[in-house]
């Protein structure tokens, strides 16, 4: 199996579609940075508006290396399946073009191994990109703007609120943040590997699962009350930003953050069942179809 | 004629009396913080209204003569509610002011002369303010004032061991503020909210207290 995962790994690590997922982070983490150094305090300015009437408040210090990051994550993590998808969706298809797949399969091992080495250097892929973007996202950022107690802008049901998070109080929830979003993306590793059973090109279930991502992260976040009670809490989708909820702090009844708490944790917990269920399942119907399929190329 | 002159005495005679005697008291409060060139003080800072999490910030407080005060956070984010410089009360001391005697206020261990103030100068940004003092230790407890333009606050004081100076141990600031609102497409929550949380309809104005507790004064 090592053996296998490692020509899986191999084969990743020569195709140059890899790096360009690594590149496109590289850039738009940069072209963040840049413009929150330059202009930073706008965007403070629109999230703090009718606060600036009745507190003072050095906006210098809240523009953070920690709030950077999450404004990234923010908006990356809807972005990132996509990425995932690139390689993950080549996994079999890609063999499969190649006319390799059937000559892979006449050595010893079968099918369900391969398909396992696939999925697991899929997610090795995807633990390392997560990796590269924390790199990026947080220690570029924190050397650039520094460290600080964090603000967190939410609306919960219809109340807008803001949280503060001290500052040694946040890289542990980084860190959880980074592990649910692994998890989380390896749901489109799943998805794009079963896609990639049906294709004999990479282009088809690559395009597939960004369209599945695409249509199910719109309707997540459309604000309907019928969608909201009998699709969301069907899609993926729903539970692909659930990172945030380790920055959802407890308060206590006077609003006083409680340090260490995560607000709902059983929210968290649920959403992590809903993900490991997803690639289970995803992953089971792979191997059931991988299994019964007629390998002609 | 003897009744018209007793009756016009309690109309002339009487209230000129208690005006002095209202006078003299503000007298001795301003001269008793007048002893106060300056100071620093360490202090906590709780702020809370509906739409903040925050925590208790540590804070350093500082007052030179005439009133200028400023509240400079230690460490980290800290929302200082516009207008906290009022808690100095050379503030109030530093305008011309009429007084007039309101009563007395009478609770369960003690009595506190009510005396509400009106700016001489029309330009002042304060319209009306009232002390609730306490004569026997000649420091104000509670003042509760009107703005032009920051509205109405009040600032209750607790004293303690600096009572001698007139400086609080703690004091609680509360102050009005503008509802917080932003698009939900902004922050594309993670909608984890409790139910409880869900049936709370945003508020439309706030009103918000901040809680100084003092731990130390270094007064010159």
């Amino acid at each position: 199996m090592w053996t296998l995962l490692k020509i899986e790994l191999f084969k990743i690590s020569k195709r140059p579609r890899t790096y360009i997922s690594f590149a496109a982070i590289l850039a738009i983490v940069m072209i963040f940075q840049f413009a929150f150094k330059a202009d930073g305090e706008n965007y403070m300015n629109l999230m703090l508006q009718g606060i600036n009437d009745s507190f003072q408040l050095d906006k210098q210090n809240a523009m953070n290396g920690y709030f950077m990051c999450y404004i990234i994550l923010n908006t990356l993590l809807v972005q990132i399946p996509i990425l995932v998808a690139l390689i993950a969706g080549d996994a079999i298809s890609g063999e499969a073009n190649m006319g390799t797949l059937r000559l892979v399969l006449t050595k010893p091992i079968s099918r369900q191994e391969l398909l396992l080495a696939k999925f697991y250097a899929s997610i090795i892929y995807t633990i390392i990109l997560l990796l590269w973007m924390a790199i990026l996202s947080l220690g570029l950022s924190l050397i650039i703007f520094g460290s600080g107690d964090m603000l967190i802008f939410r609306v919960s049901g219809e109340v807008s609120q803001i949280m503060q998070i001290t500052s040694d109080d946040i890289l542990w929830r980084y860190i959880a943040a980074f592990a649910y979003a692994a998890l989380a993306l390896t749901v489109i590793v799943s998805v794009a590997i079963l896609l990639s059973l049906f294709a004999e090109n990479s282009i088809g279930p690559i395009i597939t699962t960004i369209c599945i991502v695409l249509v199910f992260t719109i309707v997540s976040n459309m604000n309907v009350p019928l969608i909201d009670k009998h699709i969301k809490p069907y899609l993926f989708t729903s539970y692909l930003v659930g990172w945030k909820g380790f920055f959802y702090i407890a308060t206590t009844a006077e609003g006083v953050p409680i340090r260490g708490s995560i607000e709902n944790m059983n929210s968290i917990v649920k959403s992590i069942i809903i993900l490991v269920g997803h690639i289970g399942g995803l992953f089971m119907l792979s191997t059931y179809l991988f299994n019964k399929k007629d390998i002609l190329s | 004629m003897k009744y018209i002159l007793i009756i016009l005495s309690i109309f002339f005679i009487h209230p000129t009396g208690k005006t002095q005697d209202v006078n003299t008291l503000m007298n001795l409060i301003k001269v008793k913080l007048d002893k106060i060139n300056s100071y620093e003080a360490l202090a906590t800072m709780k702020t809370s209204i509906a739409y903040l999490k925050i925590p208790i910030a540590k804070v350093k407080v500082k007052f030179k003569k005439p009133n200028e005060l400023s509240i400079q956070s230690n460490s980290g984010v800290t929302f200082i509610p516009k207008g906290v410089n009022a808690i100095s009360l050379q503030n109030i001391f530093s305008n011309e002011f009429t007084a007039i005697d309101a009563g007395k206020l009478n609770t369960k261990d003690k009595s506190l002369r009510i005396i509400k103030l009106l700016p001489v100068s029309q330009n002042s940004n304060i319209v009306l303010s009232t002390l609730y003092i306490n004569e026997t230790d000649l420091v104000v407890e509670k003042n509760s004032t009107t703005t032009k333009e920051e509205g109405t606050y009040e600032i209750e004081m607790k004293y303690g061991k600096y009572i001698k100076y007139g400086l609080p141990d703690k004091l609680t600031f509360t102050f009005n503020a503008k509802d917080y609102k932003i698009p939900k497409g902004l922050t594309l929550d993670f909608d984890n909210s409790s139910p409880e949380n869900k049936k709370q309809p945003q508020p439309k104005s706030s009103k918000g207290t901040a809680e100084i507790v003092f731990e130390k004064y270094t007064i010159n």
